[in-house]
């Protein structure tokens, strides 16, 4: 149970992620020391949580409603929206790619033990690879604040993740197609066309590999980034607006 | 000649190693002469994916147009990658 300030301030915060404790006091006209106790005991349940040391502190809403099963997916999630370093354990984050490459392997590994089918394996492995190098390849050199990526495997609920504090796809392919207007005209134009932020190179497959491989491998993906998610499956892609801003991108991978 | 790929390593995933793979088997590998006849060997490659195949394979086909094999593989990430460069 919530109560009614405390929902407000809820409220608030999910419009205005990042927030800091003056906005929403500001925001509800309240007594601040009575703002800060709800904001605590919020923190405790899990509502909402914050990120900084005084003076400069930064409230966001736990992000909840997409798969409650993983634990890891909900930090992974948290973290691509906030860059809170305490949502995830230094193993989980590749600072470079070298790193990244080696885990990989261990992925590899740990799927062989998982899934029977080898090639199967492989096609997952390959298609992280291609997700998460997107990451460095991107952003390298102009990450928001956190150098590097996300990646995790929840073998409970077989899911793999991938997020990064980078710019985000609109962002990345704006520099050559500057026409795009939306995060979610971004996505349909990386999953759909071949066409690369790094032109002239030769690039731009990576993201059609991936949902080909999801599709005819029954697999199950959602890419975030900005304002938009896009949703593979063995039928069909769907791309919709997301409530809460991933600044970068955040992937997971069902198989 | 027959070019191992298992030797640039069993799973090639990314730009930069691809790129490198490609120097340093122009420099110690592959032949002067680009007439001479190439056959890629998939073989013990467990994981392919476009980012290092188009940085090998790609420059590997235009460097050496016409006289490059590329070997069948029963790996599916091989054979995945593989459709999607050729594509182009």
């Amino acid at each position: 149970m919530i109560s009614n300030t405390s929902q407000k301030i809820l409220d608030f915060v999910k419009k205005n992620e990042g927030t800091d404790p003056k906005g929403i006091v500001t925001y509800l006209g309240l007594n601040a020391s009575g703002i800060f106790r709800h904001l605590k005991k919020m923190e405790q349940n899990n509502f909402l949580y914050k990120v900084g040391k005084p003076p400069k502190v930064r409230y966001y809403s736990y992000v909840t409603n997409i798969n409650m099963e993983s634990e890891l997916l909900q930090n992974g999630i948290n973290w691509a929206v906030s860059g809170d370093t305490r949502l995830i354990v230094s193993d989980q984050l590749c600072e470079t790619r070298d790193i990244f490459q080696a885990r990989s392997n261990r992925l590899l590994n740990d799927l062989k033990r998982i899934v029977k089918n080898e090639n199967l394996v492989y096609l997952i492995v390959a298609a992280i690879g291609e997700i998460g190098n997107n990451s460095f390849d991107h952003n390298i050199g102009r990450w928001r604040d956190i150098t590097g990526i996300f990646f995790g495997l929840d073998e409970k609920s077989r899911t793999i993740i991938i997020a990064d504090r980078g710019q985000g796809v609109q962002a990345t392919l704006k520099r050559v197609r500057p026409g795009i207007q939306s995060d979610a005209e971004a996505l349909n134009v990386a999953f759909l066309e071949t066409v690369s932020g790094r032109d002239p190179e030769q690039r731009g497959n990576g993201l059609k590999f991936v949902k080909k491989i999801v599709e005819e491998n029954q697999l199950y993906l959602k890419l975030y980034t900005g304002k938009a998610v896009a949703e593979i499956t063995k039928s069909e892609m769907k791309i919709t607006e997301f409530d809460t801003v991933i600044p970068g991108t955040l992937t997971y991978l069902i198989f | 000649m027959r070019l191992e790929l298992k030797k640039f390593g069993t799973v090639l995933t990314s730009r930069p190693s691809g790129k490198e793979a490609y120097l340093a088997a122009k420099a110690y590998t592959l032949p002067k002469d680009v007439a001479e006849k190439i056959e890629v060997d998939f073989a013990g490659v467990e994981v392919l994916a476009p980012s290092w195949a188009d940085e090998f394979i790609t420059p590997l086909l235009a460097d050496f147009f016409g006289n490059v094999t590329l070997l069948p593989s029963a790996n599916a990430s091989v054979k995945a990658t593989l459709e999607i460069i050729l594509k182009k």
